[in-house]
C-alpha cells in the first residue's frame, strides 16, 4: 500500500523513479473502487483515464526540484469550486453545477503538480457535524461502519483514513476539519483566519470559514500548508503575512513551553473516555518537557450560542445567492437542517432582534477574543478535546438539533477567535473508536502547532493505525 | 427575548428567506426552533453594554486594488449554469405586473 507512506517519502520515491505517479493514481482508484460503494466518501470522481493521463504527464516531467506533492493524487471537499469536475457543496441545489473557475487552493495545489481525483462528501453547505446532512449518500466511518464520520468534511477524513488519497483539503467553519479528523483517526489543521485564501470556497459563514489540509500526519500537514498559504488578490481577507517554511519547526524541542488547559474544555458534557484519553496525551507533552497550566476562559461556556448566532446570521445571508436564476436549482431543495439554519439566521438578523441576538453575539465574540489573548499571555498553546462525544450511530444525531449544535462546543469558539488549531489522533475508546485532541495556537502560529504535534507523533503511533476495513488490503 | 415560536413567525421568516414551506415543515420547525432558541437564550442575561462588537477578525484594513480591467468570465461562461437565458441575459420572473 503505497499511499500509507508519508508525503515526503512518496515524493522521494517518485523522484528516484522507484514508483510512478501512475502507480499512485492507480492505487487511489483501486481503493475507491473497492471501498467507496460502502463508505461514500466521494460525491464526484474524476474519469480514471483522464487522471491516468495526467499522471503520465507528471511522470515524464518530474525533476529533482519538483514540489513535494508533484505527481500525488489528492481530493478536495466538495465545497471548493472546480472547473472540470462538478461542485455540489453536498446539496441537490448544485447537483449539476460546473464552476467557470477553480478555487485558489485547488489551483495552487494543482500548480504544484498534484492530481485532483475527486470531490469529497460533506454536510451540505457545511451545515452539520456528522456528515448525515448530505443530499448524497451518507458516508460511513471506516472504524465502525454503523457510525458517523463526523463533519462537515467527513468524506475527506474517510478518504485519507482509508488511504484512498495521501491528503485532502477540508474546510473548517466551526470544527468541520477537526471533528471528522478526530473521528476518523487522521490529522487536520484549521488555519488562522486569513492564512489561506477562501476564493472559490463555497461560503457558509464568511467571518469564520477557513481552508485547511487533512492528512495522515502532522509532518504532511506542515508541507501542505507551505503550498496552500499566502495572500490572494481574489480574497481581501487573505493575509499578507509571510508564509513560513513550516516543516522547519518539526524537529524543534518544546522544552519549557507552557500548555494551557482551559478548565471549561474539561467540564460537564465531555465523554469520560475522551477526557481520559486527552489527559493521557498531556502526560506525553510533560514527558517532552512542556509545562502544564490550568487556565480559565469563563465565557467559553457560551461559545456554542455565540458561534451559532453569528454563523447562522452569516449563512442566511450567504445562501441568499442561491436564487435558481444564475445557477443552481430552487431554494425549496435546501435540506431541513439548512432551512432551519437559514430561518434561525434570518430571525437573528430581523428587525427588533438584531440587537438582542446578532449584535449581542458579536459583542460576546469580542469578550472571547480578549479571554483567549489573556490566556496566551501566560501559555504558548491551549490544549483540549475536539468533540464532546464519540462518533454516534448514524441516524442518532440528525434527529436532535441541539445535540448536533453541541458537537461544536470545543471547536466553534476557535473559529470565533480566528486562531489556528491542530487536531491529532490520541487513541481509541473501548469500542475502538478514534479519539483526538486539539492544540490551539497564537494567530499565525501554525509552525508552533506543528512543533507540538510532530513531537507527539514521534512518541505515539495512534496516527499510524489503519481502520479495520483496509487492514487486509494487499496492493 | 423569551418568545413563543408560532407558525406565523416561521411563516414570516420563510417569506423573508424566500423558501416555500409545506405544512409539515412549518410544524416541524416550530418545535425545533423552540429547542434551539431555548438553548441560545442563555446569553440574554450577560451584560455586554460597554463592549465593542467584533464583525471581522483580520488585521487587514482598506484592502484596495488598482482599478484596472482584468481578464474575466466571457458571457458564455457566465451564463452556462443558468437554466433560463435569452439573448445573453438571465431570465427572471417579472417583478412588476402589467396592467
Amino acid at each position: 500500500m503505497l499511499i500509507d507512506h508519508s508525503i515526503k517519502e512518496l515524493s522521494n520515491l517518485l523522484k528516484k523513479k522507484e514508483i510512478s505517479s501512475v502507480d499512485l493514481v492507480k492505487e487511489s482508484y483501486s481503493r475507491i473502487e473497492e471501498f467507496d460503494l460502502k463508505l461514500h466518501s466521494f460525491i464526484t470522481i474524476k474519469d480514471k483515464t483522464i487522471a491516468l493521463k495526467e499522471a503520465e504527464e507528471k511522470d515524464k516531467n518530474i525533476k529533482n526540484n519538483s514540489s513535494i506533492v508533484y505527481g500525488l493524487p489528492f481530493a478536495v471537499k466538495d465545497a471548493y469550486v472546480t472547473k472540470d469536475l462538478r461542485t455540489t457543496a453536498g446539496s441537490k441545489i448544485l447537483n449539476d453545477y460546473y464552476s467557470p473557475y477553480n478555487a485558489t487552493v485547488v489551483e495552487k495545489i494543482a500548480k504544484a503538480g498534484a492530481i485532483l481525483i475527486g470531490k469529497n462528501n460533506m454536510d451540505n453547505w457545511g451545515h452539520g457535524a456528522s456528515n448525515e446532512n448530505t443530499n448524497y449518500q451518507i458516508p460511513h466511518n471506516p472504524w465502525d461502519m454503523e457510525r458517523i464520520t463526523g463533519g462537515s468534511s467527513g468524506g475527506s477524513a474517510v478518504a485519507v483514513s482509508t488511504r484512498m488519497v495521501p491528503f485532502a483539503i477540508g474546510e473548517d467553519t466551526g470544527g468541520s476539519i477537526r471533528n471528522p479528523s478526530s473521528m476518523c483517526d487522521i490529522s487536520g489543521l484549521k488555519v488562522t483566519y486569513g492564512r489561506v485564501s477562501r476564493y472559490g470556497a463555497i461560503a457558509y459563514a464568511s467571518s469564520l470559514d477557513t481552508v485547511g489540509p487533512m492528512a495522515k500526519s502532522v509532518e504532511d500537514l506542515s508541507y501542505l500548508l507551505e503550498i496552500m498559504a499566502g495572500y490572494d488578490d481574489h480574497d481581501s481577507t487573505s493575509s499578507t503575512q509571510k508564509v513560513e517554511n513550516y516543516h522547519k519547526y518539526l524537529e524543534k524541542s518544546i522544552k519549557g513551553k507552557v500548555i494551557g488547559l482551559p478548565k471549561e474544555f474539561f467540564g460537564a458534557g465531555l465523554d469520560p473516555e475522551i477526557k481520559k484519553t486527552v489527559l493521557t496525551a498531556i502526560k506525553i507533552f510533560e514527558k517532552l518537557g512542556a509545562k502544564i497550566q490550568e487556565v480559565s476562559l469563563p465565557h467559553f461556556v457560551y461559545g456554542v450560542s455565540i458561534y451559532y448566532l453569528i454563523a447562522l446570521s452569516e449563512t442566511s445571508s450567504n445562501l441568499g445567492r442561491y436564487d435558481s436564476f444564475r445557477y443552481g436549482d430552487k431554494r425549496e431543495l435546501f435540506s431541513n437542517e439548512s432551512i432551519r439554519r437559514i430561518l434561525l439566521g434570518t430571525y437573528a438578523l430581523s428587525a427588533g432582534y438584531a440587537d438582542k441576538l446578532y449584535k449581542k453575539a458579536q459583542k460576546l465574540r469580542t469578550i472571547l477574543i480578549q479571554e483567549y489573548e489573556t490566556a496566551l499571555k501566560t501559555c504558548d498553546v491551549l490544549l483540549g478535546p475536539v468533540t464532546p462525544s464519540l462518533p454516534s450511530k448514524i441516524g442518532e444525531m440528525i434527529s436532535d438539533p441541539v445535540k448536533n449544535l453541541l458537537e461544536d462546543l470545543y471547536t466553534g469558539t476557535v473559529n470565533l477567535i480566528g486562531a489556528p488549531a491542530l487536531a491529532i489522533p490520541a487513541g481509541f475508546s473501548e469500542e475502538n473508536l478514534p479519539i483526538g485532541f486539539q492544540v490551539v495556537g497564537k494567530k499565525f502560529g501554525e509552525g508552533e502547532l506543528f512543533q507540538f504535534g510532530y513531537l507527539y507523533q514521534q512518541e505515539t503511533d495512534w496516527h499510524k493505525k489503519l481502520p479495520p476495513i483496509i487492514q487486509n488490503v494487499k496492493d | 427575548m423569551k418568545k413563543v415560536v408560532t407558525k406565523d413567525l416561521i411563516d414570516n421568516l420563510s417569506k423573508l428567506a424566500k423558501i416555500n414551506l409545506t405544512k409539515e415543515q412549518e410544524e416541524k420547525y416550530v418545535g425545533e426552533f423552540s429547542a434551539v432558541m431555548g438553548y441560545m437564550e442563555e446569553i440574554k442575561n450577560i451584560n455586554v453594554d460597554d463592549v465593542q462588537e467584533t464583525s471581522r477578525i483580520t488585521k487587514e484594513e482598506n484592502v484596495l486594488r488598482k482599478d484596472v480591467v482584468k481578464q474575466s468570465l466571457d458571457q458564455k461562461e457566465a451564463l452556462k449554469n443558468s437554466k433560463n437565458t435569452s439573448n445573453g441575459y438571465f431570465l427572471v420572473p417579472a417583478i412588476f405586473k402589467e396592467d
